[in-house]
């Protein structure tokens, strides 16, 4: 009897096994299908979404369009556009915004009152914060673009205006430059630095560069992916032009502030394999005794090296003597800047 | 418990056999909900695609004629492939796929110029079309991106007809071996009658493909969210290449958008290059417009992708393409 009780157990326990089993499976097959669903499926049950319906302000609890000067009126309705839809408005150029940290986007087209046919197109993004706006800015930048008595960060072009003001990043176009609409614009532009000030925050890497030979306004900012390299975040970049140098002149410096002198170190060592890995060679340099050997890559130099806990270098020099010649430049500033 | 109600062989039956039909009613339910041929949308007969517009007899040709006035260079460049006449005849309805993506006025060239629209709308039915119908689904808003860019008034004027975006304008379509086309939107009501296509592209600089010509611009025939593609954006340019054959391309490389594509916004990012270009070869059309913005046709890929797979070839010269130039 006790002998068949047993059985009887180990009977029910295999059933129930199996059945557990079976339900296992259900549930493995639910979840394996679930990574193989076509996205598409979604798109094509609903044919195409209507084109962008962008928010009116009024949705927007951080109204960053000021008030309109005098002699501008609203031709369109203001638009706002967020994370989820900023394709709606800039696709092609939205990854640039989303990747340094794009938080949302006002934009309006005003015209001129007098004649209603001359008109432009106000932007503001909201990035964020100072740096993110400043990236943005420095990657757009018009290299014959003119100086804008603004803010730190402003410049105008023969038919737009383009600027930062903490953390907002505007832009502003016409397509008829008119001197009473370039005007308005600058009007428009006094108006939102009044009322959105840039405060007296600083972006500090940019002191670290070395004066010597600086180009005015060629700062910029690559918060991803710079030079190609997936590791790098935040790598700060200044032009220097070297004066009676026979051959092309145009250095670019750059540098990347990190935790701790180690991280810097390790992210030094991290570029350097990447560059060999991908055919580049190391060269004998005297000039660059001091701050390692020089990598030819692809027929240009590169310098990279640590200095406390900044990583820096040379990208892309035309010879190793000007690349080494600005790369020691940077290095004392670095060294007197103390990051 | 079972010491005090021990399960005897008939008890334990029962519930065996109450627990088999659970398992095969459960199973069979599973079975008969079961839909066997997946998450297909229930689209399947609504599929659609394009058909093959272009003309075996023409053959790949390409012309190259500079001049700053976009009339005259694409009258001349027509000329040199034969006469709008060799592509249109009596009787076409013909589609033009314009650039229109922006709400963004002709000065700054980030879309097809009205003045081009327009021009080649009247050759086409000069040559005897019945019907021009100017067509794409833009980014912004469809309204204001053909009316702030000059395009509808200036088709209009010149006999053509605007075909707007709407969401019936859509149905899916699936590319065969495709990887990105897939049961996705196409603006396909446009096309419903038409016999031929002509794509007018604009050159400009692009953020993400490096370059935006002629077999670019067939993304906007695309709907649905189709931003994602941005991530594999080769890919995407290269299996539209594939899914879309025109009759024709023209590139108006008059005003090239060197920088900060593609939509521009500073006079700066502009450069007068006086280029017009058509073909029957999109691939050369693209190879040549990528010189215009100081690039090669090797450093866009979706150029090298289309070139292998036969859809035209990257070396625009061995097409001997016919060049002149008009004042």
């Amino acid at each position: 009897m006790s002998q068949s009780s047993n059985e009887r157990g180990r009977t029910e326990r295999w059933v129930g096994f199996i059945i557990l089993l079976c339900l296992a499976g259900i549930a493995a097959g639910v979840y394996h299908k679930q990574f193989s669903f076509n996205p598409a499926v979604l798109v094509a049950t609903t044919a195409a979404p209507a084109p962008a319906a962008p928010k009116t302000a009024a949705s927007v609890p951080n109204d960053s369009l000021p008030a309109l000067p005098p002699e501008l009126s609203a031709l369109s309705a203001p638009e706002t556009f967020t994370v989820d839809n900023l394709y709606d408005k800039v696709d092609g150029k939205a990854d640039l915004y989303l990747t340094a940290g794009f938080v949302g986007l006002q934009c309006q087209r005003l015209a001129l009152k007098a004649t209603n046919d001359v008109w432009m197109e106000w932007f503001v993004y909201d990035m964020g914060t100072l740096p993110q706006a400043f990236s943005v800015f420095s990657l757009q930048r018009r290299a014959e673009a003119q100086t804008l008595d603004l803010t730190p960060f402003a410049y105008q072009t023969q038919n737009s205006l383009y600027f930062v003001s903490g953390r907002y990043y505007v832009e502003a176009i016409t397509a008829m430059p008119t001197e009473p609409m370039m005007a308005a614009m600058r009007a428009m532009a006094r108006q939102f630095v009044a009322v959105h000030p840039p405060g007296t925050a600083e972006i500090p890497e940019l002191k670290l560069f070395p004066p010597e030979n600086l180009e005015a306004g060629s700062q910029g900012l690559q918060i991803v992916d710079a030079f190609g390299f997936d590791q790098f975040t935040n790598v700060f970049t200044a032009k220097y032009r070297l004066p009676n140098s026979a051959t092309n002149t145009e250095v670019l410096a750059f540098l990347e502030l990190t935790k701790t002198p180690a991280a810097a170190a390790a992210l030094r060592d991290a570029y350097r394999f990447f560059l060999l890995a991908n055919g580049g060679k190391e060269i004998e340099s005297p000039d660059a005794a001091s701050i390692g050997k020089p990598i030819e890559f692809m027929g240009n130099i590169e310098v990279v090296f640590s200095q406390d806990n900044a990583l820096a270098g040379i990208h892309a020099a035309p010879d190793a003597a000007s690349a080494a010649k600005v790369a020691q430049q940077l290095a004392d500033s670095l060294r007197k800047g103390k990051p | 418990m079972s010491q005090s109600n021990p399960l005897d062989r008939r008890d334990f039956l029962l519930r065996a056999a109450k627990a088999g039909a659970a398992i095969v009613a459960a199973g069979g339910a599973g079975l008969w909900l079961h839909d066997r041929k997946g998450p297909s949308a229930n689209v399947v007969s609504e599929m659609v695609s394009l058909p093959d517009f272009s003309l075996a007899s023409a053959g790949p040709k390409l012309s190259i004629v500079t001049g700053a006035d976009r009339v005259k260079t694409v009258n001349r460049a027509l000329a040199a492939l034969g006469g709008i006449e060799r592509f249109i005849k009596s009787g076409d309805r013909v589609v033009l796929k314009v650039n229109a993506a922006f709400a963004s006025p002709p000065a700054l060239s980030a879309t097809s110029h009205p003045e081009l629209v327009a021009e080649v709308a009247r050759l086409c039915l000069r040559a005897g079309a019945t019907s021009v119908i100017v067509t794409d689904n833009p980014i912004n808003d469809p309204p204001s991106c053909f009316s702030l860019t000059g395009i509808a008034r200036a088709a209009e004027a010149a006999g053509a007809k605007i075909a707007l975006p709407t969401p019936s304008s859509f149905k899916p379509t699936t590319l065969a071996d495709a990887t990105l086309i897939k049961n996705w939107p196409l603006l396909i009501e446009p096309f419903h009658g038409a016999t031929k296509l002509i794509g007018l592209a604009p050159v400009k600089n692009h953020n993400r493909s490096g370059a935006s010509l002629t077999m670019k611009n067939w993304y906007g025939l695309l709907g649905g969210r189709r931003n994602v593609f941005h991530q594999d954006i080769n890919t995407i340019i290269f299996e539209l290449a594939r899914l879309v054959r025109p009759t024709l391309v023209i590139l108006d490389g008059t005003t090239t958008m060197m920088t900060n594509g593609p939509t521009g916004g500073s006079l700066d990012d502009l450069k007068a290059t006086n280029v017009m270009i058509a073909s029957t070869d999109a691939v050369a059309a693209d190879a040549f417009g990528a010189t215009l913005l100081g690039k090669t046709a090797a450093s866009l890929p979706f150029i090298g992708k289309a070139a292998a797979a036969g859809l035209g070839t990257a070396d625009f010269e061995s097409l001997n393409p016919v060049r002149d130039h008009v004042e």
